[in-house]
C-alpha cells in the first residue's frame, strides 16, 4: 500500500482508502486533522484556505455556528476536496471501482461524523469547564466573592445574638439592682418601724416606780395635856419624850427615803441603759443593712461583669470559628479555582456590604487573597475572540462561499471604520 | 427567727396577768394587815382610857391627891402614865408604818420587774423585726 504524501488517502491496489493518520497533526492543540497551524501539507485551494483561516479565528465557536448538519457537511466537503485533490488520476469506470468508491465515501462520511461528534463533545466539555471556572472565580473573587455572604450572615447572627444577650444581662442587672434598692428601702422601713415602736414604748413607760415614792412620818401621839392639866400636872416631860420618838421616826423615814432614792437611781440607769441599747441596736441595724446593700450591689456588679465577660468570650469563640471556616473555605475555593485553570485574583462583582459587628468586639483580620505564583496560573492568556468577529466570520463562511473570508471581513471592517 | 406578733401578745398577757394576780394578792394582804393594826390600835386606846381613872384613884386612896392636895408623887406617876401611853402608840404606829413601807417597796420592785419584762420583750420584738427585715432583704436581693 503506497502512501500519497500530503494526503490522507492511500491507494491499495485499485481501492483508495481514507486514512486519517496520514493527515497532518497539530502539535499545539493535539488534535488530528486540525486545520490550525498545521505543519503538514494542506491541500492548497481557496476553499480550504478560507476554512483554515476561519477555524483559526474562532476555533471554539466554529462548530456551533451552523449546527450538526452544516458542520458535518463542512467536514464532508473538506474531506471530499482533499480526496479529490489526491485522487485526480483515478480510472474507475468498473463495478469494483464504484464499489470501492462507495465504500470509500461511506467511510469518509462515518469518519467525518465521528470526528464532528468528538469535536462537539470536546467543545461542550470546554465550554462547561469554562462555566465552572467562571463560577468558581465569581464565588471566590480574590477572597471577596459571594461565598462571603453566608459567613457574613453568620457573623450578623452572632452580633445580633450578642446584643440580645448583652441586653438580657443588662436587664437582669437592672432588675437585681432594683430589687436590692427596693428591698433595702422595705427592710429599712420595717426595721425602723420596730425600733420606733420600741422607743415609743420606752418613752411612754419609764420604768422607775420609786420616783414617786416618799417616806412618810406618822403623826405624833396625844400627850394627854388636857388630862394632866386638869390635875395640875405639867405635860412637858411627856412632850419631850414624844418629840424624841418622833425624831427617831423621822430618821427611820429618811433612811427609807435614801433606800428609795438609790433604787430609783438604779432604775433610771436601767431605763437609760435600755434606751441606749435600743439606739445602739437601731444604729447597728441601719449600718448592717447598708453594708449588706453594698455587698449585694457588689455581687450584682460582679455577676454582671462575669456574665458579660463570658458572653464576650463566647462571641469571640463563635467569630473565630466562623472566620476560621471562612478562611478554610476560601483556601479550598482558591485551590479549586487554580485547579480549574482560573485566576484566583480575578475581580468580581462587589459583594454585599459587610454586616455590622458588635461595637465591643474587635473585628477579625481579613485573610489576604490567595495569589499563586505557578506558571499554569499566571501564564499569559490569549485575548478572547470577540464574539461579534467570530459571528461575522461564520456568516461570511456560510454565505459567501468561494471567497477569502478574512479578506471580505477586512474589507467590511474597513468600510465600517473598525 | 420569723417575727410572730401573736407570740409577743401572748407573752404580754402572761406577764400582765401574773403581775396583776400577784399585786391583788399582796394588796389584799396589805389591806388585812392595816385592818388588823387599826383594831389593835383601838384596843390599846381602850385599855389606856380604862386605866386613867384607876391611876388617879390609886393615888387618891393613898391620900396623895384630893381637894387642896397635890403631891409630887402623883404628878410624876401621872406623867409616867402619859409617857408610857405615848410610847406605846408611837411604837405601834411605827410598826404599822414600817409594814406599809415594806409593802410599798415590794410592790415597787415588782412593778419594776414587770416593766422590765415588758421592755425586754419589746426590745426582743424590735430585734426580731430587724432580723426578719434583713432576712427578707436577703431574699429580695437574691442572696438566699
Amino acid at each position: 500500500m503506497a502512501h500519497v504524501p500530503g494526503h490522507n488517502v492511500e491507494q491499495s491496489g485499485n481501492v483508495y482508502v481514507w486514512n486519517p493518520a496520514g493527515k497532518g497533526f497539530n502539535p499545539i492543540t493535539g488534535i488530528k486533522d486540525d486545520f490550525r497551524n498545521v505543519t503538514s501539507q494542506i491541500p492548497s485551494n481557496k476553499r480550504t484556505r478560507a476554512l483554515a483561516i476561519t477555524a483559526d479565528a474562532a476555533p471554539e465557536l466554529f462548530p456551533n455556528l451552523s449546527g450538526q448538519n452544516s458542520q458535518n457537511q463542512f467536514y464532508l466537503q473538506a474531506l471530499q476536496a482533499l480526496a479529490g485533490y489526491g485522487s485526480g488520476s483515478g480510472s474507475g469506470s468498473g463495478a469494483s471501482d464504484k464499489l470501492a468508491r462507495d465504500k470509500f465515501e461511506y467511510e469518509k462520511r462515518q469518519d467525518a461524523l465521528d470526528r464532528a461528534a468528538a469535536l462537539e463533545a470536546s467543545n461542550y466539555a470546554r465550554a462547561r469547564e469554562g462555566r465552572v471556572t467562571s463560577g468558581l472565580e465569581n464565588l471566590y473573587g480574590g477572597g471577596q466573592g459571594t461565598f462571603n455572604q453566608g459567613f457574613d450572615k453568620l457573623l450578623n447572627m452572632i452580633a445580633e445574638q450578642g446584643k440580645v444577650s448583652q441586653q438580657g444581662v443588662t436587664d437582669a442587672y437592672g432588675r437585681a439592682m432594683t430589687g436590692i434598692n427596693e428591698g433595702y428601702d422595705v427592710a429599712s422601713g420595717l426595721g425602723q418601724t420596730g425600733f420606733n415602736a420600741l422607743n415609743q414604748y420606752l418613752q411612754a413607760n419609764p420604768n422607775n416606780p420609786y420616783a414617786a415614792m416618799r417616806a412618810q412620818v406618822g403623826t405624833a401621839p396625844d400627850a394627854l395635856s388636857d388630862y394632866l392639866s386638869a390635875y395640875g400636872v405639867s405635860d412637858v416631860p411627856v412632850r419631850g419624850q414624844i418629840q424624841a420618838d418622833q425624831l427617831q421616826a423621822q430618821q427611820g423615814a429618811a433612811n427609807y427615803q435614801n433606800l428609795i432614792d438609790v433604787l430609783s437611781g438604779v432604775a433610771e440607769q436601767g431605763a437609760g441603759s435600755r434606751s441606749a441599747e435600743a439606739q445602739m441596736a437601731e444604729l447597728l441595724f441601719g449600718t448592717g443593712l447598708g453594708q449588706e446593700r453594698a455587698s449585694y450591689r457588689s455581687q450584682a456588679e460582679n455577676a454582671q461583669a462575669q456574665a458579660l465577660a463570658a458572653l464576650q468570650q463566647a462571641m469571640f469563640q463563635s467569630r473565630f470559628g466562623v472566620e476560621g471556616d471562612r478562611a478554610a473555605y476560601a483556601r479550598q475555593l482558591a485551590e479549586s479555582v487554580i485547579n480549574a485553570g482560573g485566576n484566583p485574583t480575578a475581580p468580581t462583582a462587589p459583594t454585599a456590604p459587610t454586616a455590622p459587628t458588635a461595637p465591643t468586639a474587635p473585628t477579625a483580620p481579613t485573610a489576604p487573597p490567595f495569589v499563586s505564583t505557578s506558571y499554569d496560573v499566571n501564564r499569559p492568556v490569549a485575548p478572547p475572540i470577540n464574539p461579534l468577529v467570530a459571528q461575522q466570520l461564520a456568516n461570511l463562511h456560510e454565505n459567501v462561499r468561494g471567497q477569502d473570508a478574512q479578506e471580505l471581513l477586512d474589507a467590511l471592517n474597513a468600510r465600517r471604520g473598525r | 427567727m420569723a417575727y410572730n406578733p401573736a407570740d409577743y401578745e401572748a407573752r404580754r398577757r402572761g406577764y400582765t396577768q401574773q403581775y396583776a394576780a400577784t399585786g391583788a394578792m399582796n394588796a389584799y394582804a396589805n389591806f388585812l394587815a392595816q385592818q388588823r393594826g387599826n383594831r389593835e390600835r383601838r384596843g390599846i386606846t381602850e385599855q389606856y382610857e380604862k386605866a386613867q381613872p384607876q391611876v388617879v384613884a390609886g393615888y387618891s386612896r393613898r391620900g396623895m391627891v384630893g381637894p387642896n392636895v397635890r403631891s409630887g408623887l402623883f404628878a410624876r406617876g401621872l406623867q409616867d402614865f402619859a409617857k408610857q401611853r405615848a410610847r406605846t402608840f408611837s411604837e405601834f404606829d411605827q410598826g404599822l408604818q414600817e409594814q406599809q413601807r415594806a409593802y410599798d417597796l415590794g410592790e415597787a420592785q415588782r412593778l419594776e420587774a414587770f416593766r422590765n419584762q415588758l421592755a425586754d420583750m419589746e426590745s426582743e420584738k424590735a430585734q426580731t423585726i430587724a432580723d426578719a427585715a434583713r432576712q427578707l432583704y436577703a431574699r429580695r436581693a437574691g442572696a438566699v
